[in-house]
């Protein structure tokens, strides 16, 4: 059975209850799947990435993972245009399991509301309790 | 009064929609996960099964390179893309399907999500008196082997579970619509899904009444889920949905999706893998020495099952290949085990291979281990 000391939490980020995460980069962020995200999705076998242009929304779909035995949306945390997104992913979906913070980013998007929304998402501790509390219900 | 509201098993939506094409079946839940995932429509169980046989390929496959085309227009075998990934698969009312459709609470935790909604199967299965278990990650097993077939999406706000109860197999036909590289190789196939597959008839020595397995599943999903499954039917905006859907899967454009993207076409093919279960697969790889060496290996758990040796090198005694895939098997796949059993084969056996040498052997097995999932 996981723990929620299993997973890495890297502090300075901001994280969704879709188990994404944005890193504040400037003016840009950059997101992607958290490490329990890919834990819960198991290994990753296919991703379905934005196109760079894109409008996405806070909380709507950016695109899609399959893991070979389940596949669903990942749910972009920022609001914005896509300005750039990891093409690497197509090739190697594993990144996002074994990389989720670094190589295993998925897309870059210029915000359009970031102040607002940040205040709709979890700090580090925020997000261990988030984890805390669903792994309770699983 | 509250106390005892929330006592009461939750209710959710039991659609018994009997046989159905299987453009219908690979449609039909999406058109309601919408309704759910809004809230519009209960959490809602599906049973169905094929009025005819069709062959379900994966929505990333390309149809020429894993179906026998001809053969499924020769023998009026509809071909059904359906949403999700995976293989190829034929299916007919040998089996009775059921989709699950509940409403999304978050991020699915695949392995937990199947872990709990797989127990209605095992309860099938054990009200028959037979030994069946969960295998994670998405397989119910009866006495070790496959007898359940599952798949999970997330959809419109609503979690998809969609599976089937085998009641009768025939790995012949299961077989009969694969392009695969050979004869032989389709042999191998169906001897391998003879041996790791199962159904109720074979465990049962008969095939039970559909309504009886029907009765059982929907008893199973009430225990187990402590739910109660009333009977309902679709909404007039599933219905809907369910038309536009069938229309799109029944066009070239989705079917042969793959195939109008331009550059798939150009892919070369040189091996396959294709997986029998959870477990175990047939790999086939060529590779050319001096002469062409092919390989066929059952796999399972990173060890050879079986291996079929073939090509057009000349090996004296020729008898002796049979004994040098004896020789493999329960090896494992990894160069340095092959490596010493084919070379200590030659050396002992006094055997002479012409047209290729022990190393490429070594070369042709690893190669053949190297397809996708091993």
């Amino acid at each position: 059975m996981a723990s929620v000391e299993d997973f890495k939490v890297p502090e300075g980020l901001y994280y969704s209850k879709g188990n994404m995460y944005v890193k504040v980069e400037d003016d840009i962020v950059v997101v992607g799947l958290t490490d329990y995200g890919q834990h819960l999705a198991k290994k990753i076998v296919f991703v379905e990435l934005p196109l760079v242009g894109d409008e996405v929304s806070q909380d709507e779909p950016i695109g899609t993972i399959e893991s070979g035995k389940w596949s669903g949306p990942i749910e972009s945390p920022i609001s914005g245009e896509v300005i750039e997104v990891n093409d690497r992913l197509e090739d190697e979906p594993s990144l996002l399991n074994e990389d989720p913070y670094g190589e295993g980013w998925i897309a870059k998007i210029r915000p359009s509301n970031l102040e607002e929304e940040l205040k709709n998402l979890m700090n580090k501790d925020q997000y261990i309790e988030f984890i805390r509390e669903d792994l309770k219900k699983r | 009064m509250l106390l005892l509201v929330s006592l009461m098993p939750e209710k959710w939506r039991l659609l018994d929609l009997g046989a159905l094409n299987g453009y219908a079946i690979q449609s039909v839940y999406e058109s309601v996960a919408k309704s759910v995932g809004e809230g519009k429509s209960p959490n809602t169980l599906i049973l169905c099964y094929p009025s005819d046989p069709y062959v379900c390929i994966g929505v990333h496959q390309i149809v020429f390179k894993e179906v026998d085309v001809e053969y499924c227009t020769t023998h009026g075998i509809p071909i059904v893309r359906r949403r999700q990934g995976g293989g190829a698969v034929y299916l007919d009312d040998g089996q009775q399907f059921y989709h699950l459709i509940m409403k999304s609470k978050g991020m699915m935790d695949v392995e937990g999500f199947y872990r709990k909604y797989l127990q209605p199967t095992v309860y099938v299965y054990r009200r028959y008196g037979l030994n069946a278990e969960y295998r994670p990650i998405n397989d119910v097993v009866v006495n070790g082997k496959k007898a359940s077939g599952n798949a999970a999406e997330t959809i419109g706000g609503a979690d998809i579970l969609i599976g089937n109860v085998i009641m009768d197999i025939d790995p012949r036909k299961l077989v009969s619509v694969l392009r695969v590289p050979d004869e032989k190789f389709r042999d191998k196939l169906a001897s391998s899904m003879e041996l790791w597959l199962t159904s109720l008839k074979k465990e049962l020595g008969y095939v039970p009444p559909r309504e009886e397995v029907k009765e059982y599943l929907i008893e199973g999903y009430e225990k187990t889920l402590k739910i109660e499954l009333e009977p309902g039917s679709l909404t007039e905006d599933e219905k809907e949905e369910w038309a536009k859907l069938i229309e799109e899967f029944r066009s070239d454009r989705w079917t042969y999706k793959k195939e109008f993207e331009h550059e798939r076409l150009l892919e070369i093919i040189t091996g396959k893998c294709t997986k029998v279960s959870e477990d175990v697969q047939v790999c086939e790889a060529t590779y050319k020495a001096e002469k062409l060496l092919r390989i066929i290996i059952e796999v399972s758990k990173g060890k050879i099952t079986d291996v079929v040796i073939s090509g057009d090198f000349f090996m004296e005694p020729y008898t002796a290949l049979r004994l040098l895939e004896e020789e493999l098997v329960g090896a494992k796949l990894e160069r340095d085990e092959l490596s010493k059993k084919v070379k200590s084969f030659f050396e002992k056996a006094g055997v002479r291979l012409v047209g290729a040498k022990p190393e490429d052997l070594v070369e042709a097995l690893m190669k053949a281990s190297e397809r996708p999932h091993l």
